[in-house]
């Protein structure tokens, strides 16, 4: 199950990992991505702590943690070629993985169809 | 869509990278109507212009077109700006969108008693630029226009299905290409034409980015009234020996400038934005930055910033405080981008 947050970031949990991106709505509102700050592996984020930092020709902005949990991998492919992001933001640009999520914490997140209807205003 | 010097204006139509890409390889086409031109017709207008603009007007031919500065008394810019020679009595200056007004009523004043008249060309007259290596073939494809023999700064009449315009090889990208000026059904003609013959439009952040390789000044980022062009590094624009508005404040700047603009490389892809401060390794501020963005062609960010004298010098290492890091940046030479063969 995919969940959404109010700031366009993405989570997914499978078995006990969780895996975090940037919506394809943010990307593409975002433009061409041209820069991205990983999180550390092994650094222990709170929901909504800053994990990392995505930049396009446009601006910069801050992904925020959709949940807490420890950082257990991350997207290093992204660093050479953030241009992922733009092409698959929801499989292949993933940012990090965490795993120690709390699945309740996804419970006041948005549905893929809550989350469609939430980037129509 | 952007707002821009007061119009709405778009930021992208195929992605900034991908029109950034096509300009360089191909074509782009950029609806800059946004920029204000004005007509200055009349027997004074030589002797008014000199006092008004740096440009040395005397030795600017007609058919030809130079780029200079709208100084004030402080020799801060008012705008930069490029003003054609349209025959020995008519000048016709092309400004930004933003200072437009101002600078009509700027030029109104002074102009005012002098023998020539000034008009704002706004309603009757819009622009296209078309840039790119593949700008010539285009333009004879799909205007019909030959332009292989106009040299840079140069301007010539053509006409295309029955509309008349005013072609420069001008623009502000770093690659050959021209400026279309007709009036407006005539200007959406053109881009009608050119668009169905493949060239890409290109919003404003194509604009910004190709402008930024190229390094030129953006008014409003390098250049407004708190500047002048001897902190600029511009004062090859202001070279005549004949007084202007701002003359003297300018060679007073000149001699002893409190900061400089220069040019500047960061390591990786990280960008630096406007209005970041530049510091020492000790956290001393000794700068701002004005532009900063990822370098498509290049390949890292770059930008320009505002920095004290004696951190200037090509190959001066400083830091950019972007709120959360400090990042490494070098003083770089113009231009950005060298292509080879040039």
């Amino acid at each position: 199950m995919t969940r959404y947050t109010a700031d366009h970031e993405w989570i997914r949990l499978e078995g006990g990992i969780a895996t975090v991106g940037i919506s394809n709505h943010a990307q593409e509102e975002l433009g061409d991505i041209t820069y991205i700050e990983l999180p550390t592996v092994g650094q222990t984020l709170k929901h909504g702590d800053t994990l990392g930092v995505v930049e396009s020709v446009k601006a910069a902005s801050d992904i925020f943690a959709p949940a807490g949990g420890t950082v257990a991998t991350v997207n290093t492919a992204l660093e050479d070629a953030p241009e992922t992001i733009n092409a698959a933001a929801e499989s292949d640009g993933w940012i990090c993985t965490l795993t120690g999520v709390d699945p309740t914490e996804l419970a006041d997140l948005m549905t893929p169809s809550q989350y469609a209807e939430f980037c129509k205003d | 869509m952007v707002e821009f010097g007061g119009w709405d204006m778009p930021l992208q139509y195929a992605g900034v990278l991908a029109e950034h890409a096509r300009v360089r390889t191909a074509a782009g086409l950029f609806d800059t109507s946004h920029m204000d031109a004005f007509w200055i017709e009349g027997r004074g207008s030589l002797d008014a212009l000199s006092r008004v603009l740096t440009q040395d007007l005397r030795t600017l031919a007609v058919g030809a077109c130079r780029y200079g500065f709208l100084l004030n008394e402080e020799a801060g810019v008012r705008d930069d700006l490029i003003i054609y020679r349209m025959g020995k009595h008519a000048w016709m200056p092309v400004v930004n969108a933003g200072t437009a007004h101002a600078d009509f009523a700027w030029m109104e004043q002074q102009l005012a008693g002098s023998d020539c008249k000034i008009s704002d060309l706004r309603n009757s007259q819009c622009k296209i630029d078309l840039q790119g290596p593949e700008t010539m073939t285009l333009l004879a494809d799909a205007l019909g226009i030959d332009a292989t023999g106009l040299r840079r700064f140069r301007w010539m009449r053509a006409s295309f299905d029955g509309h008349d315009c005013i072609i420069s090889r001008t623009g502000y990208t770093g690659e050959d290409g021209i400026e279309l000026y007709a009036e407006p059904r005539a200007v959406e003609a053109a881009w009608l034409a050119l668009t169905a013959a493949g060239v890409q439009p290109c919003g404003l952040g194509a604009r910004d980015t190709l402008r930024l390789e190229a390094g030129f000044p953006l008014y409003g980022h390098e250049l407004d009234t708190s500047t002048s062009p001897a902190e600029a590094n511009l004062m090859r624009y202001c070279q005549k020996d004949e007084p202007f508005i701002g003359r003297k404040a300018l060679l007073r700047r000149a001699a002893k400038p409190a900061e400089l603009l220069v040019p500047f490389r960061l390591e990786g892809r990280q960008t630096a934005r406007h209005g970041q401060t530049v510091k020492r390794a000790d956290g001393t501020p000794i700068g701002r930055v004005t532009s900063g963005s990822y370098g498509p062609t290049v390949g890292q960010a770059i930008g320009f910033a505002y920095v004290t004298p004696d951190a200037a010098a090509p190959g001066t290492q400083w830091f950019i405080d972007n709120g959360r890091a400090l990042l490494p940046a070098t003083v770089a030479t113009l231009p950005f981008l060298k292509k080879e063969g040039r």
